[in-house]
Protein backbone atom coordinates (compact mmCIF):
# COMPACT_ATOMS: atom_id res chain seq x y z
CA UNK A 1 0.00 0.00 0.00
CA UNK A 2 1.44 3.20 -0.92
CA UNK A 3 0.87 6.57 0.41
CA UNK A 4 0.52 9.94 -1.31
CA UNK A 5 4.32 11.21 -1.19
CA UNK A 6 4.92 8.64 1.20
CA UNK A 7 2.97 11.04 3.59
CA UNK A 8 -0.78 11.30 2.79
CA UNK A 9 -3.39 8.81 2.13
CA UNK A 10 -3.75 7.73 -1.49
CA UNK A 11 -7.01 8.67 -3.94
CA UNK A 12 -7.76 4.92 -3.92
CA UNK A 13 -7.55 4.97 0.10
CA UNK A 14 -8.94 7.83 0.81
CA UNK A 15 -12.03 6.17 -1.66
CA UNK A 16 -11.92 3.26 0.18
CA UNK A 17 -12.82 4.41 3.13
CA UNK A 18 -15.63 5.52 2.49
CA UNK A 19 -17.04 1.99 0.74
CA UNK A 20 -18.64 0.76 4.20
CA UNK A 21 -16.58 -2.11 4.62
CA UNK A 22 -13.84 -2.24 7.56
CA UNK A 23 -11.25 0.19 7.44
CA UNK A 24 -7.48 -1.75 6.13
CA UNK A 25 -5.62 -1.27 9.40
CA UNK A 26 -3.02 0.40 7.43
CA UNK A 27 -4.91 3.07 6.81
CA UNK A 28 -6.19 3.47 9.97
CA UNK A 29 -2.72 3.61 11.50
CA UNK A 30 -1.97 6.45 9.03
CA UNK A 31 -5.12 8.01 10.14
CA UNK A 32 -3.99 7.77 13.50
CA UNK A 33 -1.47 9.44 12.92
CA UNK A 34 -1.48 12.02 10.49
CA UNK A 35 -3.98 14.68 11.74
CA UNK A 36 -4.18 16.25 8.07
CA UNK A 37 -5.60 12.90 6.23
CA UNK A 38 -8.32 12.71 9.36
CA UNK A 39 -8.95 16.42 8.83
CA UNK A 40 -9.97 15.82 5.27
CA UNK A 41 -11.76 12.35 5.68
CA UNK A 42 -13.79 14.27 8.36
CA UNK A 43 -14.56 17.25 6.35
CA UNK A 44 -15.29 15.18 3.36
CA UNK A 45 -18.02 12.94 5.40
CA UNK A 46 -19.16 16.35 7.05
CA UNK A 47 -19.96 17.52 3.44
CA UNK A 48 -21.70 14.36 2.52
CA UNK A 49 -23.43 14.37 4.90
CA UNK A 50 -24.81 18.51 4.98
CA UNK A 51 -25.86 17.79 1.41
CA UNK A 52 -27.60 14.28 2.24
CA UNK A 53 -29.74 16.33 5.05
CA UNK A 54 -30.24 19.68 3.12
CA UNK A 55 -31.43 17.21 -0.10
CA UNK A 56 -33.69 15.65 2.25
CA UNK A 57 -35.30 18.30 3.94
CA UNK A 58 -35.76 19.98 0.14
CA UNK A 59 -37.37 16.22 -0.89
CA UNK A 60 -39.84 16.59 2.35
CA UNK A 61 -40.64 20.07 0.92
CA UNK A 62 -41.65 19.03 -2.50
CA UNK A 63 -45.71 18.08 -3.22
CA UNK A 64 -46.50 14.16 -3.58
CA UNK A 65 -48.88 12.90 -5.16
CA UNK A 66 -52.20 11.70 -4.41
CA UNK A 67 -51.79 7.92 -5.22
CA UNK A 68 -55.63 6.72 -5.18
CA UNK A 69 -56.41 8.93 -8.18
CA UNK A 70 -53.60 6.74 -9.53
CA UNK A 71 -54.60 3.67 -8.76
CA UNK A 72 -57.80 3.49 -9.73
CA UNK A 73 -56.47 1.96 -13.21
CA UNK A 74 -56.17 3.19 -16.55
CA UNK A 75 -58.86 4.74 -18.66
CA UNK A 76 -60.36 2.09 -20.73
CA UNK A 77 -60.75 3.04 -24.31
CA UNK A 78 -63.81 1.62 -25.56
CA UNK A 79 -63.59 -0.28 -28.11
CA UNK A 80 -66.79 -2.59 -29.07
CA UNK A 81 -68.92 -2.15 -31.74
CA UNK A 82 -71.85 -1.14 -30.35
CA UNK A 83 -70.26 2.07 -28.69
CA UNK A 84 -68.58 2.80 -31.58
CA UNK A 85 -71.99 2.81 -33.28
CA UNK A 86 -73.51 4.94 -30.56
CA UNK A 87 -70.66 7.34 -30.40
CA UNK A 88 -70.95 7.37 -33.98
CA UNK A 89 -75.01 8.09 -33.85
CA UNK A 90 -74.54 11.01 -31.92
CA UNK A 91 -71.69 12.81 -33.99
CA UNK A 92 -74.39 12.06 -37.07
CA UNK A 93 -76.93 13.74 -34.87
CA UNK A 94 -75.18 16.72 -34.31
CA UNK A 95 -74.00 16.86 -37.24
CA UNK A 96 -77.74 17.11 -38.95
CA UNK A 97 -78.87 19.57 -36.01
CA UNK A 98 -76.33 21.71 -37.49
CA UNK A 99 -76.72 21.53 -40.90
CA UNK A 100 -80.60 22.18 -40.25
CA UNK A 101 -80.31 24.95 -37.50
CA UNK A 102 -77.15 26.68 -39.28
CA UNK A 103 -79.04 27.55 -42.76
CA UNK A 104 -82.13 28.34 -40.74
CA UNK A 105 -80.80 30.83 -39.04
CA UNK A 106 -78.85 32.50 -41.50
CA UNK A 107 -82.04 32.34 -43.51
CA UNK A 108 -83.51 33.97 -40.61
CA UNK A 109 -81.16 36.90 -40.04
CA UNK A 110 -81.29 37.88 -44.01
CA UNK A 111 -85.18 37.55 -44.22
CA UNK A 112 -85.11 39.87 -40.96
CA UNK A 113 -82.29 42.32 -42.47
CA UNK A 114 -84.88 42.70 -45.56
CA UNK A 115 -87.93 44.03 -44.00
CA UNK A 116 -86.40 46.39 -42.01
CA UNK A 117 -84.92 47.92 -44.93
CA UNK A 118 -87.33 50.71 -45.93
CA UNK A 119 -89.17 50.34 -49.60
CA UNK A 120 -88.45 52.78 -51.66
CA UNK A 121 -90.93 56.09 -51.66
CA UNK A 122 -92.60 55.99 -55.38
CA UNK A 123 -92.28 59.59 -57.12
CA UNK A 124 -94.14 59.72 -59.50
CA UNK A 125 -95.35 62.47 -61.55
CA UNK A 126 -98.64 62.17 -63.16
CA UNK A 127 -98.67 62.74 -67.07
CA UNK A 128 -100.00 65.01 -68.63
CA UNK A 129 -102.77 63.17 -70.59
CA UNK A 130 -103.21 61.57 -66.68
CA UNK A 131 -104.31 65.11 -65.70
CA UNK A 132 -106.15 65.92 -68.47
CA UNK A 133 -108.55 62.88 -67.91
CA UNK A 134 -108.82 63.91 -64.03
CA UNK A 135 -109.76 67.62 -65.64
CA UNK A 136 -112.40 65.93 -67.60
CA UNK A 137 -113.98 63.77 -65.11
CA UNK A 138 -114.40 66.59 -62.54
CA UNK A 139 -115.92 68.51 -64.88
CA UNK A 140 -118.52 66.33 -65.71
CA UNK A 141 -118.86 65.42 -62.66
CA UNK A 142 -119.90 69.33 -61.95
CA UNK A 143 -122.11 69.46 -64.71
CA UNK A 144 -123.96 66.13 -63.63
CA UNK A 145 -124.38 67.83 -59.84
CA UNK A 146 -125.25 71.65 -61.26
CA UNK A 147 -128.00 69.62 -63.89
CA UNK A 148 -130.03 67.38 -62.55
CA UNK A 149 -129.72 67.34 -58.92
CA UNK A 150 -131.85 69.30 -57.19
CA UNK A 151 -130.62 70.56 -53.79
CA UNK A 152 -132.13 68.86 -50.47
CA UNK A 153 -131.70 72.39 -48.97
CA UNK A 154 -134.26 74.02 -51.46
CA UNK A 155 -136.97 71.76 -50.34
CA UNK A 156 -137.25 73.43 -47.47
CA UNK A 157 -136.60 76.34 -49.01
CA UNK A 158 -132.89 76.93 -47.55
CA UNK A 159 -130.18 78.17 -49.22
CA UNK A 160 -127.34 75.89 -50.09
CA UNK A 161 -124.42 78.35 -48.94
CA UNK A 162 -122.07 75.14 -48.53
CA UNK A 163 -122.72 73.25 -51.92
CA UNK A 164 -122.31 77.36 -53.16
CA UNK A 165 -119.02 77.66 -51.55
CA UNK A 166 -118.55 73.87 -52.41
CA UNK A 167 -118.92 75.02 -56.13
CA UNK A 168 -116.96 78.17 -55.89
CA UNK A 169 -114.15 76.23 -54.69
CA UNK A 170 -114.08 73.60 -57.18
CA UNK A 171 -111.17 74.76 -59.96
CA UNK A 172 -109.95 73.07 -62.37
CA UNK A 173 -106.70 71.01 -61.69
CA UNK A 174 -103.12 72.81 -63.22
CA UNK A 175 -100.13 71.02 -64.29
CA UNK B 1 -34.76 0.82 -25.83
CA UNK B 2 -36.66 0.97 -22.70
CA UNK B 3 -36.51 -2.33 -20.44
CA UNK B 4 -40.21 -3.65 -19.24
CA UNK B 5 -39.66 -3.20 -15.22
CA UNK B 6 -41.37 -6.36 -13.12
CA UNK B 7 -41.43 -5.39 -9.98
CA UNK B 8 -40.50 -9.14 -9.20
CA UNK B 9 -37.40 -8.60 -11.18
CA UNK B 10 -36.06 -6.35 -9.66
CA UNK B 11 -33.56 -6.89 -6.74
CA UNK B 12 -34.22 -10.51 -6.65
CA UNK B 13 -32.78 -10.83 -2.78
CA UNK B 14 -35.49 -9.08 -1.95
CA UNK B 15 -37.98 -12.51 -0.80
CA UNK B 16 -40.07 -11.98 2.17
CA UNK B 17 -43.47 -12.74 3.16
CA UNK B 18 -46.01 -10.12 1.68
CA UNK B 19 -45.29 -6.80 3.45
CA UNK B 20 -48.62 -4.77 4.85
CA UNK B 21 -46.67 -1.76 4.57
CA UNK B 22 -47.41 -2.66 0.83
CA UNK B 23 -50.58 -2.81 1.10
CA UNK B 24 -51.58 1.02 2.25
CA UNK B 25 -50.07 3.63 -0.55
CA UNK B 26 -50.94 6.67 1.20
CA UNK B 27 -48.94 5.08 3.94
CA UNK B 28 -46.32 4.38 1.40
CA UNK B 29 -45.81 7.21 -0.19
CA UNK B 30 -45.84 9.30 2.87
CA UNK B 31 -43.55 7.37 4.47
CA UNK B 32 -40.74 7.16 1.26
CA UNK B 33 -41.50 9.84 -1.17
CA UNK B 34 -39.27 12.31 0.05
CA UNK B 35 -36.44 9.41 0.08
CA UNK B 36 -37.24 7.67 -3.13
CA UNK B 37 -37.55 11.76 -4.58
CA UNK B 38 -34.13 13.24 -3.59
CA UNK B 39 -32.60 9.68 -4.96
CA UNK B 40 -34.03 10.34 -8.24
CA UNK B 41 -33.71 14.08 -8.20
CA UNK B 42 -30.38 14.35 -7.75
CA UNK B 43 -29.76 10.86 -9.84
CA UNK B 44 -31.00 12.72 -13.29
CA UNK B 45 -30.78 16.24 -12.24
CA UNK B 46 -34.04 17.11 -13.54
CA UNK B 47 -36.47 17.82 -11.16
CA UNK B 48 -39.31 17.42 -13.16
CA UNK B 49 -38.48 14.23 -14.82
CA UNK B 50 -37.87 13.21 -11.15
CA UNK B 51 -40.81 13.80 -10.24
CA UNK B 52 -42.38 11.76 -13.11
CA UNK B 53 -40.06 8.66 -12.28
CA UNK B 54 -40.37 8.88 -8.42
CA UNK B 55 -44.69 8.60 -9.19
CA UNK B 56 -43.70 5.90 -11.69
CA UNK B 57 -41.86 4.15 -8.87
CA UNK B 58 -44.56 3.81 -6.52
CA UNK B 59 -47.11 2.94 -8.61
CA UNK B 60 -44.77 -0.07 -10.17
CA UNK B 61 -44.12 -0.85 -6.10
CA UNK B 62 -47.87 -1.02 -4.95
CA UNK B 63 -48.91 -2.91 -8.53
CA UNK B 64 -46.15 -5.43 -8.14
CA UNK B 65 -46.78 -5.70 -4.01
CA UNK B 66 -48.70 -8.95 -4.71
CA UNK B 67 -44.87 -10.57 -6.16
CA UNK B 68 -42.70 -8.49 -3.80
CA UNK B 69 -41.36 -11.20 -1.03
CA UNK B 70 -38.01 -9.13 0.00
CA UNK B 71 -35.81 -10.10 3.00
CA UNK B 72 -34.53 -6.22 2.43
CA UNK B 73 -35.76 -2.96 3.25
CA UNK B 74 -39.03 -1.62 1.81
CA UNK B 75 -36.80 1.32 0.74
CA UNK B 76 -34.02 -0.76 -0.46
CA UNK B 77 -36.71 -2.38 -3.07
CA UNK B 78 -38.35 1.13 -3.47
CA UNK B 79 -35.10 2.48 -4.47
CA UNK B 80 -34.34 -0.16 -6.47
CA UNK B 81 -37.38 0.06 -8.83
CA UNK B 82 -36.10 4.05 -8.59
CA UNK B 83 -32.77 2.79 -10.35
CA UNK B 84 -34.72 0.96 -12.91
CA UNK B 85 -36.62 3.72 -13.94
CA UNK B 86 -33.80 6.02 -13.83
CA UNK B 87 -31.64 3.97 -15.85
CA UNK B 88 -34.18 3.58 -18.50
CA UNK B 89 -34.45 7.16 -19.06
CA UNK B 90 -31.09 7.77 -19.33
CA UNK B 91 -31.24 5.05 -22.07
CA UNK B 92 -33.92 7.16 -23.94
CA UNK B 93 -32.37 9.04 -26.74
CA UNK B 94 -35.07 12.10 -25.95
CA UNK B 95 -33.49 12.19 -22.14
CA UNK B 96 -30.35 12.61 -23.70
CA UNK B 97 -32.18 15.82 -26.13
CA UNK B 98 -34.03 17.48 -22.86
CA UNK B 99 -30.98 16.75 -20.64
CA UNK B 100 -29.31 19.59 -23.37
CA UNK B 101 -32.25 21.76 -24.16
CA UNK B 102 -34.22 21.88 -21.24
CA UNK B 103 -32.91 21.07 -17.55
CA UNK B 104 -34.77 22.08 -14.55
CA UNK B 105 -32.12 21.11 -11.90
CA UNK B 106 -32.43 21.46 -8.24
CA UNK B 107 -31.29 25.45 -7.55
CA UNK B 108 -28.55 25.29 -4.99
CA UNK B 109 -29.84 28.70 -3.92
CA UNK B 110 -33.08 26.96 -3.08
CA UNK B 111 -31.49 24.21 -1.66
CA UNK B 112 -29.38 26.08 0.63
CA UNK B 113 -32.74 27.75 2.42
CA UNK B 114 -33.43 24.19 3.51
CA UNK B 115 -30.45 24.29 5.96
CA UNK B 116 -31.37 23.74 9.47
CA UNK B 117 -31.29 27.41 11.14
CA UNK B 118 -31.35 26.43 15.12
CA UNK B 119 -28.10 25.03 16.64
CA UNK B 120 -25.94 26.76 13.93
CA UNK B 121 -24.19 29.94 14.24
CA UNK B 122 -23.73 32.10 11.00
CA UNK B 123 -20.40 30.60 10.69
CA UNK B 124 -21.32 27.05 10.57
CA UNK B 125 -24.25 27.68 8.08
CA UNK B 126 -22.05 29.29 5.43
CA UNK B 127 -19.95 26.51 5.66
CA UNK B 128 -22.48 24.26 5.09
CA UNK B 129 -23.83 25.87 3.14
CA UNK B 130 -20.60 26.04 1.03
CA UNK B 131 -20.27 22.17 1.33
CA UNK B 132 -23.63 21.84 0.06
CA UNK B 133 -22.61 24.00 -3.45
CA UNK B 134 -19.44 22.10 -3.70
CA UNK B 135 -20.75 18.70 -3.67
CA UNK B 136 -23.57 19.40 -5.94
CA UNK B 137 -21.45 21.01 -8.15
CA UNK B 138 -19.29 18.04 -8.38
CA UNK B 139 -21.79 16.23 -8.55
CA UNK B 140 -23.30 17.37 -11.37
CA UNK B 141 -19.89 16.93 -13.17
CA UNK B 142 -19.89 13.50 -12.78
CA UNK B 143 -21.05 10.65 -14.66
CA UNK B 144 -24.96 9.38 -14.35
CA UNK B 145 -23.82 6.09 -13.08
CA UNK B 146 -20.80 7.49 -10.84
CA UNK B 147 -23.67 9.80 -9.74
CA UNK B 148 -25.85 6.64 -9.00
CA UNK B 149 -23.24 4.67 -6.99
CA UNK B 150 -22.30 7.80 -4.86
CA UNK B 151 -25.99 8.89 -4.02
CA UNK B 152 -26.77 5.46 -3.14
CA UNK B 153 -23.67 4.77 -1.06
CA UNK B 154 -24.27 8.63 0.69
CA UNK B 155 -27.69 9.04 0.54
CA UNK B 156 -28.77 5.16 1.38
CA UNK B 157 -25.84 4.22 2.97
CA UNK B 158 -25.67 1.11 0.85
CA UNK B 159 -22.61 -1.27 0.55
CA UNK B 160 -20.52 -2.04 -3.01
CA UNK B 161 -22.64 -5.41 -2.88
CA UNK B 162 -26.06 -3.47 -2.15
CA UNK B 163 -25.14 -0.80 -4.70
CA UNK B 164 -24.13 -3.54 -7.11
CA UNK B 165 -27.00 -5.27 -6.86
CA UNK B 166 -29.57 -2.49 -6.86
CA UNK B 167 -28.01 -1.35 -9.92
CA UNK B 168 -27.27 -4.77 -11.36
CA UNK B 169 -23.86 -3.46 -12.15
CA UNK B 170 -20.90 -5.93 -11.47
CA UNK B 171 -19.07 -5.06 -7.94
CA UNK B 172 -15.89 -4.32 -9.17
CA UNK B 173 -17.63 -1.62 -11.52
CA UNK B 174 -19.00 -0.24 -8.80
CA UNK B 175 -15.81 0.38 -6.64
CA UNK B 176 -14.49 1.86 -9.77
CA UNK B 177 -17.29 4.50 -10.18
CA UNK B 178 -17.20 5.14 -6.23
CA UNK B 179 -13.54 5.87 -6.51
CA UNK B 180 -13.77 8.08 -9.65
CA UNK B 181 -17.10 9.82 -7.85
CA UNK B 182 -15.22 10.52 -4.54
CA UNK B 183 -11.84 11.21 -6.16
CA UNK B 184 -13.87 14.20 -7.99
CA UNK B 185 -16.03 15.45 -5.06
CA UNK B 186 -12.73 15.34 -3.13
CA UNK B 187 -11.36 17.54 -5.61
CA UNK B 188 -14.11 19.77 -5.86
CA UNK B 189 -14.42 20.53 -2.66
CA UNK B 190 -10.59 21.07 -2.38
CA UNK B 191 -10.44 23.29 -4.68
CA UNK B 192 -13.08 25.53 -3.50
CA UNK B 193 -11.50 25.50 0.43
CA UNK B 194 -8.27 26.66 -1.35
CA UNK B 195 -9.84 28.98 -3.32
CA UNK B 196 -9.82 27.33 -6.69
CA UNK B 197 -5.83 25.97 -6.50
CA UNK B 198 -5.26 22.75 -8.18
CA UNK B 199 -4.47 20.09 -5.86
CA UNK B 200 -3.34 16.45 -6.33
CA UNK B 201 -6.78 15.28 -6.35
CA UNK B 202 -8.81 17.71 -7.98
CA UNK B 203 -6.38 16.82 -11.18
CA UNK B 204 -7.27 12.93 -10.78
CA UNK B 205 -10.99 13.89 -10.27
CA UNK B 206 -11.11 16.24 -13.48
CA UNK B 207 -9.50 12.95 -15.14
CA UNK B 208 -11.79 10.48 -13.13
CA UNK B 209 -15.08 12.42 -13.70
CA UNK B 210 -14.97 12.43 -17.35
CA UNK B 211 -14.11 8.35 -17.69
Amino acid sequence: MTMQGQHHLTDEQFADSFLGGVVPAEVQAHLDGCEACRQELNGFAQSMDSFSEVAMAWSEAQPTFSPRSLTIGPVKVVTSRRHILAHAGWVLAGVLVLAVSVPAIWHREHQAVAVRQPAPLAVQEDSAEQILQDNDLMQSVDVALQADDPSPFSEYRIEDLTGKRMKDHRGVRVQ
Amino acid sequence: MQNVIDAAMIYAGCRVDTSSELEDIDALVATYWPRVLRYVSFSINDDDLAQTITQDCFLKAYNGRASFRGDCAVSTWLIAIANNLVQDQVRLKKFQFWRKAHRTSVDVQEMASFLPSAERSAETKLLATEQVEGVKAALEELSVNQRRVVLLRFFEGMNIEEIAEATGMPANTVKTHMHRGITAIRAKLGAKALGGKETKASTAGKQGAKR
